[in-house]
């Protein structure tokens, strides 16, 4: 589709799709690095398209630093909208990626509270300068805010903003229940007008996740088990408020109290989350206000450096930490073994993504000229080889028939045969010399001696088998080194039961056999085992398999579980110096494997990339091979090639 | 603080995730009869499932997988959010347990959701996505009984899916859904669906019942059994 900007009919060309929504896509325009173009999937109605050219108009450039604003509508050749241009938003993440404590620590790992402060002022400015100009943002949820590194908020999405021009409001149709104020449950929001104090609710919402660990401030406990949290809003069971125990939910286990940042913030969140919108929640600017208060009011904690907290109390993420145990901000130690996981999926991603090289290439014309000479070939055996088993059969008819003294009838019927096959061969044989030259020299074929070689090499080089035996081996490697950790932990255990067995048979030894400890072992059964070298627990232990050789069933049961019991108080040590080496021993060899596993991935793509390019060079000297062959052997009159591909 | 509330274990992973879970329990036929190219194919499938849930940020918080083999009936994975989702590789050897299989599954969906509850974290309707390529080698009484419990208290949705020449009519005799039949060993495509699926009842809200792709339809992965 040719797409043209409304404003001033200039053309412009897409770049490769940047990402996918439900109602279009984004992509980047060629020749403007700061701008992206979103096109709808259907064209968008009447309505829309007035909203669209409202807001373009209405730009302000206030609202374009905090938001994603039209810039310039978008029209194919018929004049019919398709989508706008905005200004690009980069290098940002969605805010549930900064709020969930564990993907805050992949995506913002330097973030502490500090940050988080920061990034929750900001977002209250975007509300605050999206507000004073008298729209509404409607569709508040965890996606439509875009955190930077800077801390810095863009409200993204806009086109769904409720937009006011003049006497006129373009409305906004869609909502995420999550984020949706008690009174506006269970309405449906098509030409539904909204209000900067319905805003507030999802914003309060937002900034509960931001400040208070990635919670939402209404999936609480109940008294009486199950409370959807849609339900909680609209019942307005705010899990942290003051009154929540009469509400009969209460704060989840391991989190924040309200109060941790004092009871100005907590003030202002119970003002949001309070009812259904008779009394006026707290504003944008309110928030901005008291977020800053609440920033530069923070202190470094004296234990941990990472910890920010409010200075005039202790520091509530240490006591988070002690009580609960729960990671906050300090650094939480990534396991070696999730490690190896991603990287492993990450490098195979990397892998798949190179295009395969084309197997099953059509062969070029000297083989198909070969295949009917085979055919021939095959042919002519075939016939020699029916006539065999005829013959055989006729043999041994005459044999059988010649035993039991039909002698006459046999010699009569040998001869009649003989006389038979005398007469053909005689004919055959007449022919033979009577008939002209040239009709006995069609069938001779040549001898084939540099082809079949060449023609393997072909076939070895046309279906790509090298390449994916390698394909297949690196994805071998990825699957070994993404289970590392299980091969790391059985080749450990591996390495320890031979001592663990050691020491038990040693500790064991301690417990020697005598009578007087046993019913049903007899002194004369310990004898027994004396004679086979079974003197104490140790060797009961180790001879386990052969007892049922020497004693009786039950004598052997005793003896087992005299053994067992013998066995509780050994204590494995975890300690010694042999074990400590062999450990060692291994970890270095999974050391060396899980090195080269890596560097095996991390060089996949580059050597996969050399077999596609050798295959095709090797593929065409196959070729041309297979042509000189060709040429040699059977004569040249028809070499030419058969497929394009291989000039 | 004043409180000395108790702090249960399992507390720490919904600290440290506490988004509302998407609980996906996979319930899978590892029975003699699947070895060879089934088993296979269901094994780059499982692949497939934990790159693409991984793939969409949202998803990998919400979406939680866990994994039951039968036979015999095995808990291979409790359930974890899918950025921690490793899929096992899975051999085939046994019988076709099914019954109690079913029965482990909704018992672990009654424990998850539990554990949701005391933690104040929000959960979506539960799956239990039930392959197989047999008939039971038990008793299925309890597990019809416990499925359409289930589904009539809205407490898990049951799809279940033939492979080859499963056992449609006891299929359809468990499961309150019409089971569908996997289309020659696509397991991919079945894997791609459930977790594009699965991504998009993440994001949509914890009660409602966002529209999903017909796994039947021309580029699906399933047929419909009539």
């Amino acid at each position: 589709v040719q797409l043209r900007r409304a404003s001033n009919q200039a053309s412009i060309v897409l770049g490769k799709e940047l990402g996918r929504g439900g109602e279009g896509a984004v992509y980047p325009v060629v020749g403007a690095p700061n701008l992206v173009a979103k096109i709808y999937v259907k064209p968008p109605a009447p309505l829309k398209v007035e909203k669209l050219k409202s807001m373009v108009r209405h730009g302000d450039p206030g609202l374009r630093r905090v938001a994603a604003w039209p810039v310039d509508v978008l029209a194919d050749e018929t004049g019919v909208v398709r989508g706008f241009l905005m200004h690009r938003v980069d290098a940002r993440e969605d805010a549930h990626e900064l709020y969930n404590p564990r993907s805050r620590r992949r995506a913002f790992p330097q973030a502490d509270f500090r940050f988080m402060a920061r990034a929750a002022s900001n977002l209250a400015r975007a509300f605050a300068q999206v507000h004073a100009l008298g729209h509404v943002i409607g569709d508040v949820n965890h996606g439509n805010a875009l955190v930077g590194r800077d801390a810095t908020v863009v409200l993204i999405d806009c086109d769904s903003f409720q937009i006011r021009e003049a006497a006129r409001t373009f409305f906004c149709d869609v909502g995420v229940p999550l984020f949706t104020p008690p009174e506006l449950h269970g309405k449906s929001f098509r030409g539904l007008k909204r209000t900067s104090n319905h805003d507030e609710f999802g914003l309060a919402v937002l900034l509960f996740h931001l400040l208070y660990l990635g919670r939402h401030p209404f999936a609480g406990k109940h008294r009486d088990g199950e409370l959807p949290i849609e339900r909680a809003i609209a019942e307005c069971r705010f899990a942290y408020g003051k009154g929540s125990e009469a509400l009969g939910v209460t704060a989840p286990p391991a989190t924040l109290p309200l109060g941790a940042f004092g009871p100005a913030i907590a003030e202002l969140f119970e003002r949001a989350f309070a009812g259904s919108g008779e009394s006026r929640r707290t504003t944008a600017g309110e928030w901005v206000t008291a977020l800053q208060a609440l920033e530069s009011g923070l202190v470094q904690c004296a234990v941990n450096e990472r910890h920010q907290h409010p200075g005039n109390s202790a520091c509530c993420w240490c006591e988070l930490e002690t009580r609960a145990g729960v990671p906050t901000f300090g650094v939480a130690p990534v396991l070696a073994e999730e490690d190896d996981a991603a990287l492993a999926l990450q490098l195979w991603k990397e892998i798949r993504k190179l295009p395969e090289p084309a197997r099953n290439h059509p062969p070029p014309g000297v083989i198909a000229l070969h295949e009917a000479l085979e055919e021939r070939r095959k042919l002519r055996k075939e016939w020699f080889d029916k006539l065999i088993p005829w013959a055989i059969a006729i043999g041994w008819i005459l044999g059988a028939v010649s035993i039991p003294g039909f002698a006459i009838a046999t010699f009569v019927l040998f001869w009649v045969f003989m006389a038979g096959l005398f007469l053909y061969l005689g004919v055959k044989i007449v022919q033979y010399f009577l008939e002209p030259k040239k009709d006995r020299s069609t069938p001779v074929l040549p001898r084939l001696n540099r082809w079949p070689a060449a023609l393997a090499r072909w076939k070895a080089t046309a279906d790509a088998s090298r390449y994916f035996a390698a394909f297949a081996e690196l994805h071998e490697t990825s699957a070994k080194l993404s289970g590392f950790s299980r091969l790391r932990a059985d080749r450990l255990a591996a390495a320890t039961a031979p001592h663990e067995a050691a020491q038990l048979e040693k500790f064991l030894a301690g417990y020697p056999l005598s009578a007087e400890k046993f019913v049903d072992v007899t002194r004369a059964d310990i004898a027994k085992l004396a004679a086979e070298g079974i003197n104490h627990a140790g060797d009961v232990m180790r001879e386990r398999n052969r007892l049922h050789h020497l004693l009786w069933l039950a004598a052997v049961r005793e003896l087992l579980a005299w053994v067992d019991v013998c066995t509780v108080d050994f204590q494995f040590d975890s300690g010694s110096p042999q074990l400590l080496a062999d450990l060692n021993a291994a970890e270095a060899v999974l050391e060396q494997e899980r090195t080269q596993c890596l560097r095996a991935l991390r060089d996949g793509p580059e050597q996969l990339r050399r077999i596609a390019g050798e295959l095709d060079g090797e593929r065409l000297a196959a070729e041309r091979d297979l042509e000189a062959a060709h040429r040699e052997e059977v004569g040249g009159q028809t070499t030419q090639r058969a497929h394009p591909e291989a000039q | 603080m004043t409180t000395f509330e108790q702090v249960p274990f399992n507390n720490l992973e919904f600290a440290d995730n506490p988004e509302p879970r998407c609980p996906c329990l996979l319930l899978l036929d590892t029975s003699g009869s699947m070895r060879g190219k089934k088993i296979d194919q269901l094994n780059a499938g499982l692949v497939m499932f934990a790159e693409q849930l991984r793939a969409d940020s949202m998803a990998a918080k919400r979406v939680e997988v866990g994994v039951v083999t039968f036979g015999p009936v095995r808990v291979l994975q409790s359930f974890v959010t899918a950025d921690r989702f490793r899929p096992p590789v899975l051999a085939a050897s046994g019988g076709t347990p099914m019954g109690e299989a079913i029965v482990r599954a909704t018992r672990l969906i009654a424990e998850r959701k539990k554990s949701f509850r005391n933690n104040g974290i929000g959960f979506y309707r539960p799956w239990i996505f039930l392959i197989s390529d047999g008939s039971p080698t038990d008793a299925t009484a309890a597990a019809k009984k416990a499925v359409k419990q289930g589904e009539q208290r809205s407490s898990f949705i049951f799809h279940a899916v033939a492979v080859e020449n499963a056992d449609i009519d006891l299929l359809a005799s468990i499961a309150v859904r019409p089971p569908l039949r996997l289309r020659e060993l696509s397991f991919e495509k079945l894997f791609v669906w459930l977790s594009d699926s699965l991504s998009s009842v993440s994001r949509s809200q914890v009660s409602d019942t966002p529209e999903l792709a017909d796994p039947a339809g021309p580029e699906g992965w399933a047929e419909v059994v009539q």
